[in-house]
């Protein structure tokens, strides 16, 4: 058995010392994988801890034969999709109700990036999570299109043709902007 | 345009944020602070996550077959038709229908049903 495997195990038996060293050991990776859709380092934590969270009240699901490492990458890109949805859904609430009154709006620095991304930023928060999501797996997390499939739990033909929607979307957004200016 | 969007995107793949030192300390601590709280849901603990659905529609149906036999009445074996021209019939229920008394068909089939009685 590998060490990998016994830790899920273990980690499934309620052995907390094994939970702690599988946060640890894959903390990392689900970090960069949150840090694709979030780009606040406080929001990146919060979903982080959302997602080990739901992986240990979910662990037992785990059957012995699955790759933990790819169970754990849908767990993430599921979790980051379902806040992405709400936030869009908040959003738009918030525009034709506007804020809530008793809630102070937090208006966090966003990190400083290149001016000219600025724009494809803004093209990119857009859109739809269910296109956004494929496309930033694809383009950026250079996933295949079989694995964001396996990962988004649809098929490979609906995979292509988010893909294809993004893009194009994408591109009148950025075109649109660039006949503005 | 498009090496605009690829340079974005390398951007991006470039940008990574990293867990601090005490990450899984903060994880755990929230993990096992929910173990320790008190069960809100009582039965449906018991139950894997994946047959909850199948149990609650199977208690959902269940319901609704109580709730039919309980409130709808049950239907008549014959209907009122069959009733009317049925060889047993009498005039015990012109009685209770507030028909003119001074009817003379009505009088005779009320001393009918009495002199059967």
């Amino acid at each position: 058995m590998s060490f990998e495997r016994e830790l899920v195990v273990r980690a499934q038996a309620g052995d907390e010392a094994a939970q702690e060293e599988l946060v640890r050991q894959f903390s990392p990776m689900v970090f960069r994988l949150v840090s694709r859709f979030f780009r606040h380092r406080e929001d990146v934590d919060d979903m982080a801890q959302d997602v080990f969270f739901k992986v240990f009240t979910r662990i037992d699901q785990v059957r012995p034969d699955e790759n933990f490492p790819g169970w754990l990458r849908r767990v993430t890109i599921n979790t980051c999709y379902d806040e992405l949805r709400k936030t869009r859904r908040r959003n738009a609430a918030f525009e034709i109700y506007g804020p809530p009154p008793d809630v102070e709006p937090v208006a966090a620095p966003a990190p400083p990036e290149p001016e000219d991304f600025g724009i494809a930023r803004v093209a990119l928060e857009a859109l739809d999570p269910k296109l956004k999501v494929p496309l930033i797996l694809k383009e950026v997390e250079e996933l295949s299109v079989a694995e964001i499939a396996l990962s988004m739990g649809i098929t490979q033909a609906n995979v292509k043709v988010r893909l294809f929607r993004a893009r194009k979307k994408l591109a009148a957004s950025l075109a649109r902007v660039a006949n503005r200016e | 345009m498009n090496s605009k969007l690829d340079q974005f995107f390398r951007n991006e793949r470039a940008r990574v944020i990293e867990p601090d030192p005490f990450f899984a300390q903060r994880v755990m601590a929230r993990v096992v602070a929910r173990l320790r709280e008190p069960r809100e849901n009582g039965i449906w603990e018991g139950v894997r996550s994946g047959a909850k659905p199948v149990f609650a529609l199977a208690f959902v149906l269940l319901l609704a077959f109580l709730a039919v036999q309980l409130f709808i009445p049950e239907m008549p074996s014959r209907g009122p038709i069959d009733a009317f021209m049925s060889p047993d019939q009498n005039g015990e229920h012109l009685i209770y229908l507030g028909a003119d008394p001074s009817n003379p068909e009505l009088e005779r089939m009320i001393i009918i049903t009495e002199d059967g009685q």
